[in-house]
């Protein structure tokens, strides 16, 4: 079996995780600057109706997308105005409230969403290797990100609020800015599954998909910007692995993400950096230590 | 007309207890439960299996069932998850984000596991578990059920208070919500009282669960899941770790969902708890009770 042979078997596996990834780093770039925002969902759920509904309208996939990630990008604005003064555990209740809000008015605006059956027979569009590219430029943009002072700024924010505005970050438009920014990728990534997968259904925007979406996350972790892309390819990977287990499926992804918001908060490619760097210095002070004795 | 105000009460009143536990578990251990709608569900789901297993029991069994059945589900996952997360948090922003996640994963666990066990369908509990006969008081049109929960939730959030407000471990618990290192510094167990705080919560929610379950006729692995709506509604209007907060809240938002459902139509219900939580948290983020900081729980 050659390469092309063993993509073209797995292709939905891989179109899986590509939108996972960008559903990770939806919730990637929040969570890195200390947002306590699970809102994903619902803007995955605007994209994702958006471009289903304007698809079946005979829509191109471009123009489709387009409006589907500007509604995700003017609705997140609104709704990061209103709740701009909400930190913490408030600001998580009240995304979470907006994930519910769009989930009932999925389920009860028949006409557009289509109900509880959702939007059904949609032809895909987009091919996979402009997925990738997609993938790949945005996951590039997050690593530039992590250079520099931007990467300080970042972190700041995420340690001390207190510290960072008193060090001239201006934190509120950044908040703003990311609130947005996410709102934008889970709306894109909503969008292109509904343009791939043939389907967008409630199903797709419940609270299991909640479960998934943090699976991403908090595997890869939100400290590294490989995370999401670690957490994706382990995710998916997973379901398949535990595709046999079958209605263990979601017990054990849910125990999982418990496992690893207790033992592992740093996230599987955190850990992967820590020991490669702890391997080295081991090395390197092996070597010192020889170093010495030939000296 | 009255007697959907009269239905907006035993609404209400299963409203108060499922946030109750919610709040408390809030306000005095910072852990948003997100897996308080599974902890509700899963009670129910003891009494089912119960059920199955050694044949129907009488209301008040059933009730007490799912009282320790989800109260102990609810200190499993104290102590399996959100303990060892604040021993091991850099610092209580960090913990609160864990524990939020873990919750979520948590409740995806248990739906599942329930999912599975009823097989993707609703399940109802036994018929003679409690048998729903209308009553009828002057132009009244009751059914006993309704006057059950009422009285039951009532009686629960009363002897909660009580509770807290009177009795030396509750006073603990009052001393954690403030401050857990200053309160074990006096002699409290921040650990043991924790412990105790989720069953309580726990509890509460099983008992509503039961409640629902019967009124209803029927639940499901998902049947939790609304609630949480409803009761961050509840909390937002009661302030944060207030046990009558949050009974007000509950009858507030009851009765302004029958209204809105009275008036505009029954698809919007839904939205209500939604409007007020956004409203309030723009107009009055700390209730409609509000508390000096010190004074949570």
């Amino acid at each position: 079996m050659t390469i092309a042979d063993w993509f073209y078997s797995n292709e939905l596996l891989f179109q899986d995780i590509l939108v996972n990834i960008l559903v990770g780093y939806s919730l990637y770039i929040v969570l890195r600057a200390g947002i306590f925002s699970l809102g994903t969902i619902g803007f995955y759920a605007i994209g994702g109706y958006t471009t289903a509904y304007l698809l079946k309208q005979g829509w191109s996939f471009l123009g489709a997308a387009s409006v589907a990630v500007l509604l995700a990008a003017v609705v997140s604005l609104v709704l990061s105005l209103v709740l701009w003064r909400l930190r913490a555990l408030y600001l998580g209740m009240a995304t979470i409230a907006f994930n519910m809000l769009v989930q009932i008015l999925a389920l009860n605006w028949t006409p557009v969403t289509g109900g509880t059956l959702g939007i059904v027979g949609i032809i895909p569009q987009v091919s996979t290797w402009s997925l990738l590219a997609l993938v790949v430029v945005i996951a590039a943009l997050f690593a530039l990100a992590e250079r520099g002072r931007s990467r300080r700024t970042l972190e700041l924010m995420r340690v001390d609020e207190h510290l960072s505005r008193g060090l001239g970050v201006n934190v509120d438009l950044r908040r703003h800015v990311i609130f947005v920014l996410s709102a934008a990728l889970g709306g894109l990534a909503g969008s292109l599954y509904a343009s791939l997968f043939f389907a967008f259904q409630p199903a797709n925007i419940g609270f299991s998909a909640l479960v998934s979406a943090l699976a991403v996350v908090i595997i890869g972790g939100t400290t590294i910007w490989v995370g999401p892309i670690v957490g994706a390819v382990i995710a998916v990977s997973l379901t398949q692995v535990l595709e046999f287990a079958g209605d263990w499926r979601p017990v054990c992804e849910g125990l999982l993400i418990v496992i690893m918001a207790v033992w592992a908060r740093e996230g599987v490619a955190r850990l992967a950096v820590n020991g490669f760097t702890w391997l080295r210095d081991k090395v390197r002070a092996a070597r010192a230590a020889a170093l010495v004795q030939e000296g | 007309m009255i007697n959907q105000l009269v239905n907006a009460l035993s609404v209400g009143a299963i409203y108060s207890l499922f946030a109750m536990g919610l709040t408390l578990s809030w306000g005095v251990l910072k852990v948003l439960n997100l897996a308080h709608g599974s902890i509700f569900m899963l009670g129910t789901l003891a009494v089912y299996l119960f059920t199955e297993g050694f044949g129907s029991v009488p209301l008040p069994v059933a009730l007490l069932i799912a009282f320790v059945a989800a109260g102990l589900l609810a200190v499993l996952l104290e102590v399996l998850a959100y303990a060892p997360i604040r021993r091991r948090a850099s610092g209580v922003v960090d913990a609160e984000l864990a524990t939020l996640l873990a919750s979520v994963g948590a409740s995806g666990a248990i739906v599942g596991f329930a999912e599975m066990v009823t097989h993707h369908v609703p399940v109802g509990l036994p018929r003679d578990v409690f048998e729903i006969r209308p009553i009828v008081l002057g132009g009244l049109r009751l059914t006993n059920i309704q006057i059950v929960i009422l009285v039951t939730s009532l009686a629960m959030v009363l002897l909660l208070a009580w509770f807290v407000r009177a009795t030396r471990v509750g006073r603990a618990i009052r001393a954690v919500a403030e401050d857990p290192y200053m309160a074990s510094l006096a002699g409290a167990s921040p650990v043991r009282l924790a412990t105790f705080t989720m069953f309580v919560s726990g509890a509460m929610a099983g008992v509503a669960g039961v409640l629902l379950a019967v009124r209803a006729g029927a639940f499901g692995a998902t049947f939790g899941e609304p609630f949480l709506l409803k009761a961050f509604a509840v909390i937002i209007l009661g302030g944060v770790g207030n046990i009558w907060g949050a009974v007000l809240g509950a009858f507030v938002l009851a009765f302004a969902e029958t209204i809105v459902g009275l008036t505009l139509g029954g698809t919007y219900t839904d939205a209500v708890a939604f409007a007020l939580i956004l409203v309030l948290l723009l107009l009055r983020p700390q209730g409609l009770l509000p508390k000096p900081r010190w004074q949570r729980v």
